[in-house]
C-alpha cells in the first residue's frame, strides 16, 4: 500500500474490490496488504512492465514483496450473456450478477480449484476474470470446454495474446 | 453443506476451509504443558473456539462453534474479537 | 386395449399419438403422456413385479412413485418406477426379481415356504450342512436371487451435469400449499424456486376432488397456475425431486440428468403426505390401491381401476374417491366405513342416493385372490351385527389416512412426535429458515391448506429480507378425522403385510420384539422393516404402533427410525457428475511426453517415472542410474515445494520453524531444513537458500508443501513475526542437473554465474542469468553426484529444458525419471519423507540427531523430541545389504524380526546398479541397528534370512563426488 501511494497510484478502499487506473491497469485488492495489478487483456503489457520495474527499483523499505503471480497464476476471462450460466456450473459460490457486482471480486473455488473471480464486464457484456494455479491450467481448460459445451450457448475459445 | 463466514470474504461453503484445531491454552513449547497441549482435547458441551483457514485467500481466523447445535456464533480475525 | 375414460379425464394424455412398447415380451400400446404403469393398466395388465421374498404378484399402490411395487427393468436401467416413467416408442420393459415373467414367476414357490423364513432367519441359518456350505452353496444362491434390478455393465455412459443455484426461497412441492407459498413469497419480491416431481403443477388439485363438487378445486388450480405463470421471479422446475436437506439449507434437486445444488435462504416444505395402506390378510394383491392412486389413474391417465369396486373409507377422502368412481362409470358395490355412525356424513348420504351400499362398523379381514393371487377377486369383512361377509370385487380402494412427508424436515433436525388426540404424526422443533405447509403440516381442508401455504410463504419471504403481511392460519377441524387407526392384531393365517418391500407381516414385527429387540432401531435392523426402496413410507406408522403395543409404550415414545438423505432413489452418476479428475502439469510436461516418458500421478501432479518408451523398462532405469553416475542426467523437480520467506524476521522465523540453525545462516548458503511437529515427529525436509539478509528461498517435498505452508501461516498468526510467506511452487520450474559432467553442461549454457568449485562450493546458492534465463541455482546432495538444482520462472521452463539438452548433448546429457532418482538417493542412504518416515519417526530414530540444533532455545517440536528422547529409542532406521541372488521376495514393508517377533520393517530397498548388491533401509531394534549386526528379514514369500547391517551411504562414503 505504501509503495502504491508513493507511486501516486490509487488502490481500492475495501478488500475484495477493484478499480481501474487511468492508464488502463486494473488494481485488485486481495487483502489488507495484498494487491494484484493486471494489464488490459490483449494489450502489450508495456505499462505494467514499467510499473513492475519501478517497484523493483524502489528503495522504499516497506514496499512489500512480489508473489510472482504472473508466473504462478493462469488467467481466463468468461464473458457474454451466458457467462453467469457457465459460472453456475463451475462454481458453488454465489456469483450471480446481482451478488457479485462489477468492480468486486470473490476469493473462492471454481473449476475444482482455489480461484480469484473478479467481475469486470469486459467486451461489453457480463464477464468474469478467473485467476488460479498455472499448473492446473490444462485441467481447468478441460473442465471449461466440456462444461461450456454442455450449456449449448455456443461459447468460443480465444486467447488473450499480447499484441506483439 | 455447512456455511462458514470468513471474516474477510463472507459466507462460503465449508469445503473452502481447512480446520486447524482448537484454540489451546497449553503451549507445546513449555515442557510442563507438553502432554496437555498434545493429547488433551478440549471437549466442552458448549461453545468451542477453533482455528480455521480459508484456503483460497489464506485467511487464518477463529470461529466460536457450539458443539451441540453446531451453530457458529462468531468468526473473527485473531486480536480482533468483536465486543 | 380396454376402454379409457373420455375427456376431461386423462389430463396428461395426448390421445392423438399412440405409442407401442413391450412388457415381458408382450406388445402393448398406450398414449403419449402415459407412464408405463398407466399404459399397462389401460390394457388390463395389473401385475408390475414380484415381491422381494415371497415373489407375490404386486401392482399399483400409490401411483406416485412412492412405493416399490412399480420397480421395473429397462434394458440399460434398473429399478425404474413404472408409475413415473413415460412410455416411449419401442421401449422394452421387463419385470425384476422374477424367474420367468411377472405373470408366471417360478420363484412364487417361495410364498409357500414362508414358515421356513421367519423374521431374522438369515442370522441363524445357512451354517449347514458343512463348514464351507455358506461360501460354496448358500451364498452364491442367495446372491443370485438377491437384489431387484440388474445393471448392464456394457450400458452406454450417462451424461450428467451439476449446477449450483442460489435463491431466496425454495418451495418443495407445487400442490395447493406449495403454489400458495411460492406465489406469496414471489409477490413479496423474493427470488423463488418451486420444485415438483410431477410434469404438471398443482399436486393434489390435479387429481383430488376436495369437495362434493370438483368445481372449486378446478377453479383454485386454474387461479394458482395463472398467478404462478405471471411472476418473473418465480422459477419452476418440473419433473424434479428435492432429495434431501443438508446443513444451512443446501438441498439437492434431481431433474433427469441434472443435479441442482440449491442454496436457499429459506425453505418451505409443502411436499404433502404419504397415504397409508390398510393391513389385513393378502392386503398386497394387485387391484388393492390407495384412494389417491385410484384418483390419479382416472384423472391423469383416464384409466378406471376396474369395473367392480369396493371402497374402504376410513376418512372423507374415501367418500370423495367413491364419488369419482361413480362419475367414471365404475360399479361401486359398497363403501365400508369403520365408523359406527354414518348418518351425519353428507357424502355418505349422496352415495346412498346414487345406489351405493354404505356399511358402518366395518373392518376388512382378508382379501381373496384369483389365479395364484394374481388379482383381487373378493374381500372378506366383519361387522359386529352381521359377522363376516364376502363381497366380490375386482378392485379395493383404501382410504385409511396419511403420514406427513417427514423426511426433509427430519433431515433438517425436526422431531416427529405422535399426537394421540388427533391420531397424527406431528412435526416439531423445526429449524430456523425452514417452514412446513399443507398436509405435511397436518392441514387437509382446502382452505386451510391454501392459507398454510400463504403463511409459510410470507414467513419465508420475510426471513429472506422481503417485507410481507402475515396472514393467520385457518385451523382445520377435520384433520383428526383423517387418520383411521385400525386394530393391528395378526391374522392367524398371516400374509397381512406391514412392509410390502420386505414382505414383513404383523407377526414378523411382533416376533422381532419377542426375540428381544424392543427398541425400534433394533427392530428395524433385525427385521429389515423400512429398509426397502420405499424406506418406511407405508410401514412406519404401523410398525411404531405394533412395537408400542408389544412394549407397553406410546407411539410417541417409540417414534420412527432416523430419516436420512436421500429422500428417494438417486443414480450414482448424478452424484459423481462429470468425472473431472484434477491434474497438474509442470512446464516441461510436453517435453516428457515427447521423450517417451511414463508418467505417474504424485498427488495431483504427473511426474516421469522413466523414459523407456517402448524399450525394456528395467534396463532403461538401470541405464538412467548409470547415466547419472558416469556422465550427467537431468530430472524435472518442478513439483517440489517452494516457499518464499521474506521480511525482517525471515531468518528468525525459519529458525523457529526448522530444527537447524538458520538465524545466522550466511547469505549465499544453502542449508538442509528439517521440520517437526509438536510431538517431535518428522513432517518434512528440504533446503533453505539465503538470498539476502531478509530473503530465503525454501524447498519442501512435493507432497508436504501445502501442509508446511498452512502450518507456517497458522504459526505466524500466533507468533506475529514480520515475515511474508508465499507458496511459489507453481511459479518456478526446477531441474536437477546431476553427474560428474554437470558443471561442464552449465558452463556450456553461458551466463553470469561463477561456476568454479571455489566460486560456487557445495551447499551454496547463486542467483543470476544462465542460458539467457533468470535463475536461482543451488548445490545440494541427494543423488551423490555433482548436482545443480536450477530454478527458473515456469514460463522459461520448457525452453530451458531444451537449451540444457542442447548444451549437454556433447556430454551425453539425457533426462532421467523418478525410478532412477529413488535408486540414486538410496545408494546414498537419503530418506524420503513419507516412505522412510511415518507419523512417529523422530530424528533420533533416523540417525539424524545431528539436525537438531543444541544451541537454539526453541523450534517447533524441540520440547516434544527431547521428551521422547528421554523415553529411549524403540526402533532405529539402519542400512542393510544382501547379495544379489539372496533368494527371497524382498520389498518395502517386509518385516524385520527379533526373537521371532516383528520389531520393524523395510522402508526402501532395491538392487543397486552401482554397488551390485541389494541395499535398503529398515526400522529395526536399536540393538540390532548397528553396523556389524544382522537383521532377520521375512520376505513377501514367507522365507526369512539374515541381512548384514552396514553404514550408509552405500556408495562414496566420503561424499567426495557430490562436493567436487
Amino acid at each position: 500500500m505504501d509503495w502504491l501511494g508513493e507511486a501516486g497510484l490509487s488502490a481500492p478502499e475495501s478488500v475484495n474490490t477493484t478499480l481501474d487506473l487511468p492508464c488502463g491497469t486494473s488494481v485488485l485488492r486481495l487483502g489488507q496488504q495484498e494487491v494484484l495489478l493486471t494489464a488490459p487483456p490483449g494489450g502489450s503489457g508495456a505499462r505494467l512492465r514499467e510499473l513492475r520495474n519501478a517497484w523493483h527499483d524502489s528503495e522504499l523499505p516497506a514496499k512489500g514483496y512480489e508473489a510472482y503471480r504472473d508466473e504462478g497464476w493462469a488467467w481466463f476471462v468468461i464473458s457474454g450473456p451466458a457467462a453467469p450460466a457457465l459460472m453456475r456450473r463451475i462454481s458453488m459460490a454465489d456469483l450471480r450478477p446481482e451478488s457479485l457486482k462489477p468492480a468486486h471480486l470473490a476469493q473462492t473455488r471454481a473449476l475444482h480449484l482455489d480461484a480469484v473471480v473478479a467481475r469486470f464486464d469486459r467486451f461489453g457484456a457480463v464477464s468474469y476474470d478467473i485467476f488460479f494455479d498455472i499448473a492446473s491450467a490444462g485441467f481447468a481448460l478441460d473442465v471449461l470446454t466440456e462444461t461450456a459445451a454442455g450449456t449449448n450457448a455456443d461459447f468460443q475459445m480465444a486467447a488473450l495474446h499480447p499484441a506483439e | 453443506m455447512k456455511l462458514l463466514t470468513c471474516p474477510v470474504n463472507g459466507p462460503r461453503n465449508i469445503t473452502e476451509f481447512q480446520y486447524l484445531g482448537p484454540v489451546r491454552a497449553a503451549s507445546a513449547e513449555q515442557p510442563e504443558q507438553l502432554i496437555e497441549a498434545l493429547f488433551y482435547a478440549e471437549n466442552p458441551l458448549g461453545v468451542m473456539r477453533e482455528w480455521w483457514r480459508h484456503t483460497p485467500s489464506n485467511t487464518v481466523f477463529i470461529a466460536e462453534r457450539h458443539t451441540v447445535s453446531d451453530q457458529i456464533a462468531a468468526t473473527y480475525l485473531p486480536n480482533r474479537k468483536p465486543a | 386395449m380396454t376402454e379409457r375414460l373420455p375427456l376431461p379425464w386423462g389430463s396428461r394424455l395426448d390421445r392423438t399419438r399412440k405409442i407401442r412398447f413391450e412388457f415381458d415380451g408382450w406388445p402393448l400400446e398406450g398414449f403419449a403422456g402415459d407412464c408405463i404403469a398407466s399404459a399397462m393398466a389401460g390394457t388390463g395388465r395389473w401385475i408390475l413385479s414380484r415381491s422381494f421374498k415371497y415373489h407375490r404378484p404386486r401392482g399399483i399402490l400409490t401411483m406416485a412413485g412412492q412405493d416399490a411395487n412399480t420397480l421395473v427393468q429397462l434394458p440399460d436401467e434398473p429399478n425404474v418406477r413404472a408409475d413415473l416413467r413415460p412410455i416411449a416408442e419401442g421401449l422394452k420393459v421387463t419385470a425384476q426379481n422374477v424367474s420367468g415373467t411377472a405373470e408366471h414367476d417360478r420363484g412364487a414357490v417361495l410364498d409357500r415356504l414362508g414358515r421356513f423364513m421367519p423374521v431374522g432367519f438369515y442370522y441363524r441359518s445357512f451354517f449347514r450342512p458343512g463348514a464351507k456350505s455358506w461360501l460354496k452353496f448358500w451364498e452364491p444362491m442367495i446372491r443370485k436371487s438377491a437384489g431387484l434390478g440388474k445393471v448392464d455393465p456394457a450400458a452406454g455412459r450417462g451424461h450428467y451435469i451439476k449446477e449450483n443455484l442460489h435463491t431466496d426461497v425454495l418451495v418443495v412441492g407445487a400442490g395447493p400449499a406449495g403454489l400458495s407459498a411460492a406465489i406469496k413469497a414471489a409477490e413479496a419480491g423474493a427470488q423463488v424456486l418451486l420444485v415438483d416431481l410431477n410434469p404438471e403443477l398443482g399436486g393434489a388439485l390435479t387429481y383430488a376432488r376436495f369437495g362434493l363438487e370438483p368445481a372449486e378445486a378446478e377453479a383454485t388450480l386454474k387461479t394458482l397456475r395463472e398467478a404462478a405463470e405471471k411472476l418473473g421471479n418465480l422459477r419452476v422446475l418440473r419433473g424434479a425431486t428435492c432429495n434431501g436437506w443438508f446443513a444451512d439449507n443446501w438441498l439437492p434437486v434431481l431433474q433427469g440428468e441434472m443435479l441442482y445444488r440449491v442454496r436457499a435462504k429459506q425453505v418451505v416444505v409443502a411436499a404433502g403426505s404419504h397415504e397409508q395402506p390398510l393391513v389385513f390378510r393378502n392386503n398386497d394383491l394387485p387391484g388393492i390401491l390407495l384412494s389417491s392412486a385410484a384418483q390419479r389413474l382416472m384423472r391423469h391417465y383416464a384409466v378406471r381401476p376396474g369395473q367392480r369396486a369396493v371402497v374402504f373409507a376410513g376418512n372423507r377422502d374415501g367418500y370423495l374417491t367413491a364419488l369419482d368412481l361413480l362419475d367414471a362409470g365404475v360399479s361401486l358395490f359398497a363403501v365400508l366405513d369403520p365408523a359406527a355412525d354414518v348418518s351425519g356424513k353428507i357424502l355418505a348420504q349422496r352415495l346412498i342416493e346414487r345406489g351405493v351400499r354404505i356399511i358402518p362398523n366395518a373392518t376388512v379381514t382378508e382379501a381373496l385372490g384369483a389365479g395364484g393371487n394374481r388379482h383381487i377377486r373378493a374381500i372378506r369383512f366383519n361387522t359386529p351385527e352381521h359377522g363376516t361377509e364376502l363381497l366380490d370385487c375386482d378392485h379395493l380402494v383404501v382410504a385409511a389416512g396419511y403420514t406427513p412427508c417427514y423426511q426433509l424436515p427430519l433431515h433438517a433436525g425436526a422431531k416427529l412426535g405422535f399426537d394421540e388426540a388427533s391420531r397424527q404424526f406431528v412435526l416439531s422443533n423445526l429449524p430456523e429458515a425452514f417452514h412446513v405447509a399443507g398436509s405435511a403440516a397436518g392441514y387437509f381442508d382446502l382452505k386451510s391448506v391454501l392459507r398454510s401455504g400463504e403463511v409459510a410463504g410470507a414467513a419465508a419471504a420475510q426471513g429472506a429480507g422481503h417485507a410481507c403481511v402475515h396472514p393467520d392460519i385457518i385451523p382445520d377441524a377435520s384433520a383428526p378425522k383423517m387418520n383411521y387407526l385400525q386394530d393391528l392384531s395378526p391374522h392367524p393365517k398371516g400374509r397381512d403385510f406391514v412392509d410390502f418391500d420386505e414382505d414383513l407381516q404383523i407377526k414378523d414385527i411382533k416376533n422381532a420384539v419377542s426375540d428381544g429387540y424392543s427398541e425400534l432401531e433394533l427392530v428395524k435392523r433385525y427385521s429389515t422393516v423400512g429398509m426397502g426402496p420405499s424406506q418406511g413410507r407405508h410401514s412406519a406408522l404401523a410398525t411404531a404402533r405394533i412395537v408400542a403395543r408389544e412394549t407397553a409404550r406410546k407411539v410417541g415414545e417409540v417414534g420412527i427410525t432416523t430419516s436420512r438423505p436421500p429422500f428417494g432413489p438417486e443414480k450414482l452418476g448424478l452424484l459423481a457428475g462429470p468425472n473431472h479428475v484434477p491434474y497438474r502439469h509442470t512446464a516441461m510436461h510436453a517435453e516428457h511426453v515427447a521423450g517417451g516418458a511414463k508418467l505417474a500421478p504424485v498427488g495431483a501432479w504427473w511426474r516421469p517415472l522413466h523414459y523407456a518408451g517402448k524399450r525394456d523398462v528395467k534396463k532403461v532405469i538401470w541405464d538412467e542410474v548409470t547415466l547419472v553416475r558416469d556422465r550427467v542426467g537431468m530430472l524435472d523437480v518442478s513439483t517440489l515445494g517452494k516457499l518464499a520467506i521474506r521480511g525482517p524476521d525471515a531468518a528468525a522465523f525459519l529458525d523457529r520453524i526448522y530444527t537447524m540453525a538458520h538465524a545466522r545462516q550466511p547469505v549465499g548458503r544453502v542449508r538442509y531444513c528439517l521440520m517437526l511437529n509438536d510431538m517431535g515427529s518428522v513432517i518434512d525436509d528440504g533446503v533453505a537458500f539465503r538470498l539476502s539478509e531478509t530473503e530465503f528461498y525454501v524447498t519442501a517435498t512435493t507432497g508436504a508443501v501445502a501442509r508446511v505452508f498452512a502450518d507456517m501461516l497458522f504459526l505466524n498468526t500466533q507468533w506475529g513475526m514480520q515475515v511474508d510467506i508465499q507458496n511459489v511452487t507453481a511459479a518456478f520450474a526446477a531441474i536437477n542437473v546431476t553427474g560428474p559432467a554437470a558443471r561442464k553442461v552449465l558452463e556450456a549454457l553461458g551466463g553470469d554465474i561463477d561456476l568454479s568449485p571455489d566460486g560456487f562450493p557445495y551447499l551454496n546458492g547463486r542467483s543470476g542469468v544462465i542460458g539467457g534465463c533468470p535463475a536461482r541455482i543451488m548445490r545440494i546432495g541427494f543423488t551423490g553426484e555433482l548436482s545443480y538444482e536450477l530454478h527458473v520462472p515456469q514460463s522459461f521452463g520448457a525452453s530451458h529444458w531444451r537449451k540444457l539438452l542442447e548444451a549437454g548433448a556433447p556430454f551425453g546429457l539425457q533426462p532421467y525419471g523418478l525410478e532412477a532418482s529413488r535408486i540414486l538417493r538410496l545408494e546414498k542412504g537419503h530418506i524420503i519423507i513419507g516412505q522412510d518416515t511415518d507419523a512417529l519417526s523422530t530424528p533420533d530414530e533416523l540417525a539424524m540427531g545431528w539436525a537438531l540444533s543444541k544451541a537454539k532455545a526453541r523450534y517447533v517440536g524441540k520440547t516434544g523430541v527431547e521428551a521422547r528422547g528421554r523415553l529411549g529409542l524403540k526402533r532405529k532406521l539402519c542400512g542393510f545389504e544382501l547379495p544379489e541372488g539372496h533368494g527371497i521376495r524382498l520389498a518395502e514393508s517386509c518385516l524385520v524380526l527379533r526373537d521371532g517377533r516383528p520389531v520393524g520393517f523395510v522402508t526402501s530397498t532395491c538392487l543397486s546398479p552401482t554397488v551390485h548388491k541389494w541395499i535398503g533401509l529398515a526400522y529395526a531394534d536399536p540393538r540390532d541397528a548397528t553396523p556389524g549386526s544382522s537383521l532377520r528379514i521375512r520376505g513377501l514369500c514367507g522365507k526369512e534370512l539374515e541381512a548384514r547391517v552396514v553404514p550408509t551411504p552405500f556408495y562414496d562414503p566420503e561424499n567426495q563426488r557430490q562436493e567436487m
